[in-house]
């Protein structure tokens, strides 16, 4: 099938309506439409030929299954089944609610607020708490996976490469996670926990707060891979020192090299932010 | 409650030997374990739930350490007592499955539960921090934690998996992530020369340090085992460590869980506590200090010469007990750390010291078996995390 013929037939199949382009490219092809006269946004992932294929629609339709499962305002919600195009099939297609805003990566420019850092922190962890409650790791938590609403709260999203930590990966040795982002368990031979996931938080409101990568993804990822497993992140406020303490003590936090000095999950962090009235 | 616990064992008058301590305020409690003590009592040894009524009479805190670790090492045959507890099922030895491990965890608990000692949740001796062995070791603790929300756990590995850097690191952010209000660590020897602590493995117990630092973060962690080879780990965060008289108590040695032509029990009777010295020395080595220099030998031991078994036995206690404390008392980790830190460079002058007034007495070997190799595990943790 063509890309406009595959877009047809998603369309009909899950009966949406004013469609228009939103993100075309890359991996999937992201179209604003109404149903029901509400906003909502169509997710067509095409699906290559070959066993490759297979994994493809298998994390897409976990995709789906996780974020139906996932109840969380912080979380974008799914708004149907993911439905295969064509008889091969050629692609899967499912929809999501609008989320108005931006993705985190177009709001990074200039460096935040200690309020908006803690924001971020106290909504993506909410997010997070929903996923972990279900024993799911996002592993690819990423500027590109965080929405900035318009009122300044965030939404997590794209857990594609999510994993439920009782069944077995389907990336076989493939390392989720993008670069910058990642933590000292994305490197080959480690295994993402939810302790992964805050680490990943944590790089997110270091970048936000000072505009400075904690871990520096440049050079060979090789050398990116030992910078992550052997170097403790430096405190935030030797890097800026006008963070607040409150902030710096979670943001470090977050950011221990080793797991088990982390917050362990979302709800261990939302529960120190709490304590510290965030 | 924090301080020394009695490891468990088979000589004659042992449980009340431990009632002793605990209530001269040496020791704070015992590990009961399926090797040393019968679920029933035989001639000479009374059952567990006898020695637990004992103990706790006494004061002190009782734990039921199913010892599992030990039972599923190839060459452990000694189970005379161990099988009067019938801690295994239908399903066979070993955490493989999570049926052998539902049918053994439930047994376990059981038992504890009879003898009002908390639920504590058995490991195998880990090898490698990534290795089906220690995955199942996290899946049979799941199963336990399913059974009992706040179960303890214990934790068990060989130098190699201690030395395993980031590898050992990310698998203790695993076991964090289980909860368990307190951890049982043990380092597992595969064998045991004499009573000598062998901390040579700068690496592996650093790495250990490194892990009661994560652990106890959240939770009590006791160093089984351990005597004063563990009070590094009461630097890095442990409460309580695992002592004894004998050296099945005050390190893991297999061949006490092992029926051999030499059945001896290990008793290092012929020796005394050098509470300056963190040392244990042969009885002659003290006499020889005593001779020299009567002061100073008394400011090394840390308090009389003990005429007798007995008297030695709580010598070493009080010592060991005393210095476990001085360190829980310090306020933060740099603290605890600055505090052992200080005993040993002290150590270390009385050591130089004797062997250079006693040189054939007082070796170099003893101060890097008892002093060097235990300070220098103690400064690469400290270094690590900028202590």
């Amino acid at each position: 099938m063509t890309p406009q013929e595959i877009i047809d037939t998603a369309v009909a199949a899950l009966g949406v309506e004013s469609v228009t382009p939103l993100v075309q490219g890359g991996q999937k092809f992201v179209l604003r439409a109404t149903l029901s006269g509400s906003d909502v946004v169509v997710k067509i992932v095409p699906l290559p030929t070959g066993p490759a294929g297979d994994i493809v629609r298998e994390r897409a339709r976990r995709e789906v299954e996780l974020l139906a499962a996932v109840d969380s305002d912080r979380v974008v919600k799914v708004l149907s089944e993911s439905v295969e195009i064509g008889e091969r099939p050629d692609a899967v297609a499912w929809v999501e609610e609008y989320l108005d805003g931006n993705d985190l990566s177009q709001c990074m420019a200039t460096p935040w607020s200690d309020d908006r850092a803690f924001r971020l922190l106290a909504d993506i962890a909410r997010g997070l708490q929903a996923c972990h409650d279900l024993d799911v790791v996002h592993r690819d938590l990423s500027p590109g996976n965080v929405r900035q609403l318009a009122n300044e709260r965030y939404v997590l999203m794209d857990p594609g490469l999510a994993r439920h930590l009782a069944k077995t990966a389907l990336t076989g040795t493939y390392q989720p996670g993008t670069a910058g982002f990642r933590s000292p368990e994305h490197v080959p031979g480690g295994d993402p926990t939810p302790a992964s996931d805050i680490f990943s938080l944590g790089i997110l409101a270091f970048c936000a707060r000072t505009g400075r990568f904690p871990v520096d993804p440049s050079g060979s990822e090789s050398e990116y891979f030992k910078r992550l497993v052997n170097d403790q992140v430096p405190p935030i406020q030797t890097i800026d020192p006008s963070v607040g303490d409150d902030l710096a003590s979670v943001i470090d936090r977050c950011l221990r090299r080793q797991p088990a000095r982390r917050y362990l999950d979302g709800a261990e962090l939302i529960t120190d932010l709490e304590k510290i009235g965030r | 409650m924090s301080g020394v616990l009695l490891h468990d064992g088979r000589r004659s008058g042992h449980h009340g030997w431990c009632t002793s301590a605990i209530a001269e305020g040496v020791a704070d409690g015992v590990f009961l374990s399926p090797f040393s003590t019968p679920r029933i009592s035989v001639p000479r040894s009374p059952s567990g739930e006898e020695v637990a009524r004992s103990v706790r009479a006494a004061g002190g805190e009782v734990i039921f350490d199913a010892m599992t670790h030990a039972r599923l090492l190839p060459n452990t045959n000694r189970v005379d007592h161990y099988d009067t507890w019938e801690l295994w099922g239908p399903a066979g030895l070993g955490l493989e499955t999570p049926n052998q491990s539902l049918q053994h965890i439930e047994r376990i608990f059981a038992h504890q539960h009879a003898l009002g000692a908390p639920y504590l949740a058995p490991t195998m001796a880990l090898e490698m921090p990534q290795s089906p062995t220690s995955d199942n070791m996290i899946a049979a603790a799941e199963i336990a934690r399913g059974l009992q929300g706040g179960c303890w756990q214990s934790l068990a590995g060989t130098r190699a998996f201690w030395r395993a850097g980031q590898r050992l690191d990310a698998y203790v952010g695993r076991l964090a992530a289980l909860r368990a209000p307190a951890w049982v660590v043990t380092v597992i020897n595969e064998f045991v020369a004499d009573h000598i602590p062998a901390l040579d493995d700068t690496v592996a117990f650093a790495g250990l340090c490194r892990t009661v630092h994560s652990l106890s973060e959240r939770s009590r962690v006791i160093v089984a085992h351990a005597d004063f080879a563990g009070l590094i780990c009461v630097a890095s965060g442990a409460d309580t460590i695992g002592s004894g008289w004998d050296r099945g108590m005050r390190v893991f040695d297999p061949s006490t869980f092992h029926v051999s032509s030499d059945d001896s029990i290990r008793i290092p009777a012929s020796y005394v506590t050098q509470g300056g010295l963190l040392a244990v020395l042969r009885r002659d080595t003290a006499d020889a200090i005593e001779r020299w220099n009567p002061g100073l030998a008394l400011a090394i031991r840390g308090g009389p010469m003990p005429p007798s078994d007995h008297a030695e036995r709580t010598h070493h206690l009080r010592v060991l007990r005393e210095v476990v404390q001085a360190v829980n008392v310090q306020g933060d980790r740099r603290m605890r750390v600055h505090e052992l830190r200080t005993r040993y460079a002290d150590a270390g002058q009385f050591f130089d010291t004797l062997i250079a007034s006693l040189p054939r007495v007082v070796l170099p070997s003893d101060k890097k078996a008892w002093r060097n190799n235990q300070a220098e595990a103690l400064q690469a943790y400290a270094a690590d995390e900028q202590l």
